[in-house]
């Protein structure tokens, strides 16, 4: 494979050069036949052909090499300008000394062709022609009075000819009459070896033949053609040269024959004599020279032409040779650079694995191995940070504390799954968020976030506090500490926070020392009850008898009073150690409405002085829970609703349940509302802490039961003011988180075998 | 390059715009018969030599004319083919000693000469008795067709001549087919 952009490369640079080269030969055989060098004469036309073929194919070579070098300049790849630049310096070194030498051959050519013609030579040889006419015509002077002789004779003894053979004369023009008065052929045989003719023909004047004698040119006779009859009709003898094929000059004669006597017919002697053989050598010598003197003279500006056109053909076809192999150059020379540069931009982009391959061992070949070193080594040291990258996430991944760190501009670089997990975040990606942003898309984070930005922003390299967020799964205590990041110039770079879950922490310890407490206080409190009332009863039997009955009444009374007063203190102690028990629970599928209806209707028929508004929620599937429990949650704050009702203009108390989506999951909501004074702003911070209370009764631990038994549970209690008068206790349990799947409320509170009805999204 | 490519639209503008007259050959005549059981032709070419052609005759340049003869059998739904092809070759050229005008069959090695060159070219038109084919070639039943065709053999010329003959109108002369039946 490596090998094809190589084989094809040489190939084409083989076809390319077999081209320039056939070029070149054809435009030698074009020069050798412009001057008519044998065989190559009847070549020429093709041979134009030829090359002007080559030199289109050549110039598509050059479009198609221009179009791409267009098209790379307007995408602006790399390396095409370079191209273009290299290929203009080319171009210009090449054709620039052509055009130069072009000019100078036009120049030399013209010149050297003009220089063949010379007035001189051109006198010469007209004069050489005429001299040979000169030398000629004197012979033919003489050979015309011979003719005339020979014609008087023929004239004076005019006999009839004897018959002609007609086989013999086929030529088309001959007419042979026969019976009319002339020589015999011997006659005119003896009359031609005698005047050195080769040809005596004797003819009417209408052309005619009446005989001839012919010696070694040719066995038919040459006859007169037309003109020259019509000029002997007008009575003028003809005398000319005649060039007879391979056998040179010869002296054509023709006269009247005189008419001696009246009725005889009128005819007419045509001769052919040859010319002596050097003479005839000499006049054609002449001749051919003047001839090709003359062709040359008319082809002069034709052969100045195709001799600039050969020329220019030969400069075109070498200008584009050298402008195709200008390209060729360029575009090897910069396809390592182009390379290169590709390279370093994909390297700037961020793709460490380039590698180029090495295709010479010249600078170019240094340099490109030089990059092939350098983005291996990047891509090494990028392995090596990726690799402490993903060690460092590991370990923020083992964490149990939310980890969060920011740049200077307070945007997320850093988040690691414990925090996602411990702010709810559900999996959302943070990372180069803006951390004030995240209370944008979950609500429940922004006093978080109020919380730790001003610290973060804050002149404290470290900080420390406790944050309370209420996520729909409850109210969290997050401990956060935060510390600024610096590099080692001391540059600021942002911050990190760290943060827990505090909330099960500070649960826990409250709950063990309110346990504590109450666990100690049913001790020592229940443990002198039981001799009092025993004292208090014993007191009444034995004195009630004995005393007088005023005395008597009173006693009574204050043992009643006693007794009374110690039962109440047993019923305290022992919900102090309902309190201090260690939570037991058993969560179960429980209907709530079917719960909350019967807890209100309990309490329905016991107070007629209040007025119940129930609006239970038809689509609330089964909550897991312990439904002992719950109704003692549910009992307690009713119970405290009606007593806040009491003296309400409007004693009427709403108790709904719905079923609340929200990022964490679903849950089962449980409002129960009045319309009485509300709470006081003093205790409503520590309305569900042990012996607060807005009650002048009571023992103080009722909603911290409630809370107790909710959170026991998962769930979330609050009690806030409604906006118009009362307050609104809101219960929320969780049925289920993100992705499981709920199940329908069981008709019963303790069943819970109903199909699959939802899954939560 | 600009020059060069000023050079070349010279040469051929210059080439187009050469003495518009352009040369011409008509068939003014042809006639075939048979004569001692062989078909003849006969015909009367006019040759109109443009000046540029006259001016190279006059300086020494001989001219080749070819004329083609083709018979074929006519059929009416195929094509029709050819029975025979021949060519006859002319030459006209000015012998410069004699001041004379040569009229050659290269065929026959006939020469003819002529004082003045419309002599010449008068007597080249006149084609006289040139046998085509014997007459027992062509049957009866068929009907034949004869084409006869003159015209100046460009490739012949001299080479420099050559270019500027292919693309000036003056030099591109021939007489197109010109045709007749056979009546036997």
């Amino acid at each position: 494979m490596e090998n094809n952009p190589i084989r094809r490369r040489v190939t084409a640079l083989a076809a390319v050069s077999l081209l320039g080269l056939s070029l070149l030969a054809s435009l030698v055989l074009m020069s050798a036949a412009l001057q008519n060098s044998g065989s190559f004469g009847t070549m020429y036309s093709g041979l134009l052909i030829l090359n002007s073929v080559g030199l289109l194919t050549f110039i598509a070579l050059i479009a198609i090499n221009v179009r791409r070098l267009m098209g790379q300049l307007r995408r602006r790849e790399h390396g095409a300008r370079l191209t273009l630049r290299l290929v203009v310096m080319f171009v210009s070194l090449s054709v620039i000394p052509v055009l130069v030498v072009y000019g100078f051959s036009l120049d030399f050519l013209r010149r050297g062709i003009d220089s063949w013609f010379d007035v001189e030579i051109d006198r010469a040889l007209n004069d050489s022609l005429e001299l040979s006419r000169a030398a000629l015509d004197l012979r033919m002077r003489e050979l015309l009075e011979e003719t005339e002789h020979i014609a008087d004779e023929l004239g004076r003894g005019a006999r009839a000819p004897a018959p002609l053979n007609l086989d013999v004369l086929k030529n088309p023009d001959s007419t042979i009459v026969a019976n009319v008065s002339a020589p015999a052929t011997r006659d005119l045989d003896l009359l031609r070896e005698r005047s050195g003719a080769d040809e005596l023909t004797l003819l009417t004047r209408e052309g005619r033949l009446l005989g001839s004698s012919t010696g070694a040119t040719a066995i038919v006779p040459h006859l007169p053609p037309d003109e020259i009859l019509l000029q002997l009709r007008q009575g003028r003898s003809y005398i000319g040269l005649d060039p007879i094929r391979d056998a040179g000059l010869y002296v054509r004669v023709a006269v009247n024959i005189p008419v001696v006597s009246v009725g005889t017919q009128r005819r007419i002697l045509h001769a052919l004599y040859p010319i002596a053989t050097r003479m005839n050598r000499l006049a054609d010598s002449v001749e051919s020279a003047f001839a090709a003197y003359n062709e040359l003279a008319y082809l002069r500006e034709k052969l100045k032409l195709s001799f600039a056109m050969t020329l220019t053909l030969a400069l075109l076809i070498s200008i584009v040779t050298a402008v195709w192999a200008a390209f060729y150059s360029a575009r090897r020379l910069v396809a390592p650079i182009r390379d290169l540069a590709a390279g370093t931009a994909a390297v700037a982009a961020g793709n460490y694995e380039t590698s180029l391959p090495v295709q010479t061992r010249d600078d170019i070949g240094f340099l490109v191995g030089s990059f092939n070193e350098m983005t291996k080594r990047i891509a090494i040291a990028r392995g090596e940070v990726e690799a402490q990258h993903r060690y460092l996430d590991a370990v923020l991944g083992q964490l149990s504390s939310g980890v969060i760190a920011v740049d200077h501009a307070l945007n997320i670089t850093t988040i690691n799954e414990s925090a996602d997990e411990i702010l709810g975040l559900g999996q959302q990606a943070l990372a180069g968020m803006p951390l004030m942003e995240i209370a944008d898309h979950k609500e429940h984070l922004r006093p978080f976030v109020e919380g730790i930005a001003p610290l973060i922003a804050g002149p404290d390299h470290r900080w420390q506090q406790q944050i309370v967020v209420f996520r729909p799964t409850g109210r969290r205590v997050l401990m956060c500490r935060g510390a600024k990041m610096a590099l080692d110039t001391g540059e600021a770079t942002g911050s990190v926070i760290v943060f827990d879950d505090i909330t099960a922490i500070i649960q826990g310890q409250r709950d063990a020392a309110w346990s504590e407490v109450a666990r100690r206080l049913a001790h020592e409190i229940k443990n002198p009850l039981t001799p009092i009332q025993l004292s208090a009863e014993r007191l009444r039997q034995k004195y009630l008898g004995k005393m007088p009955e005023r005395d008597a009444d009173t006693l009574q009374r204050l043992t009643a009073t006693i007794i009374q007063q110690v039962d109440t203190m047993k019923s305290m102690v022992n919900t102090f150690s309902d309190y201090a028990r260690p939570p037991k629970i058993n969560p179960e599928n429980t209907n709530l409405n079917a719960l909350v209806e019967g807890v209100v209707e309990l309490f329905q028929s016991a107070h007629h002085e209040v007025s119940f508004d129930i609006d239970l929620a038809d689509d609330l599937p089964a909550v897991p829970a312990d439904a002992a429990r719950l109704r003692q949650v549910i009992n307690n704050l009713v119970k405290n609703a009606i007593e806040a009702s009491v003296g309400a203009s409007d004693p009427t108390i709403t108790v709904a349940t719905a079923l609340v989506e929200s990022d964490a999951g679903v849950s089962a909501e449980i409002r129960i509302a009045d319309r009485g004074e509300g709470i006081n702003e003093a205790v409503h911070e520590n309305i569900f802490e042990p012996y607060v209370t807005n009650k002048t009764r009571g023992t103080g631990l009722g909603l911290a039961i409630v809370k107790k038994i909710v959170e026991e549970h998962g769930g979330m209690v609050t009690l806030a003011n409604n906006d118009g008068p009362g307050a609104t206790a809101t219960i929320r349990l969780p049925i289920a988180r993100v992705g499981d799947t709920l199940r329908a409320a069981p008709d019963n509170i303790e069943t819970a075998a109903s199909p699959l009805e939802r899954k939560v999204v | 390059m600009k020059s060069v490519i000023a050079v070349l639209v010279a040469v051929c503008a210059g080439a187009l715009c050469l003495p518009a007259w352009a040369g011409s050959i008509t068939i003014d005549s042809a006639e075939s018969e048979v004569v001692n059981e062989m078909y003849v032709v006969n015909a009367n070419v006019a040759f109109a030599f443009s000046d540029d052609a006259i001016e190279a005759i006059k300086s020494g340049i001989a001219l080749y004319i070819d004329v083609d003869f083709r018979i074929s059998r006519e059929r009416r739904y195929l094509w029709d083919p050819d029975i025979l092809n021949l060519s006859r070759r002319y030459q006209i050229e000015r012998h410069a000693l004699t001041d004379r005008y040569v009229i050659t069959d290269l065929v026959t090695d006939d020469r003819r000469t002529h004082d003045s060159l419309e002599a010449a070219i008068h007597d080249l038109g006149r084609i006289r008795e040139i046998p085509l084919a014997e007459a027992a070639l062509l049957d009866d039943a068929n009907e034949y067709r004869i084409e006869l065709r003159a015209r100046l053999d460009l490739e012949s010329l001299p080479a420099p001549l050559r270019p500027l003959a292919y693309i000036s109108p003056s030099w591109r002369m021939s007489s197109g087919w010109y045709e007749w039946k056979i009546t036997r």
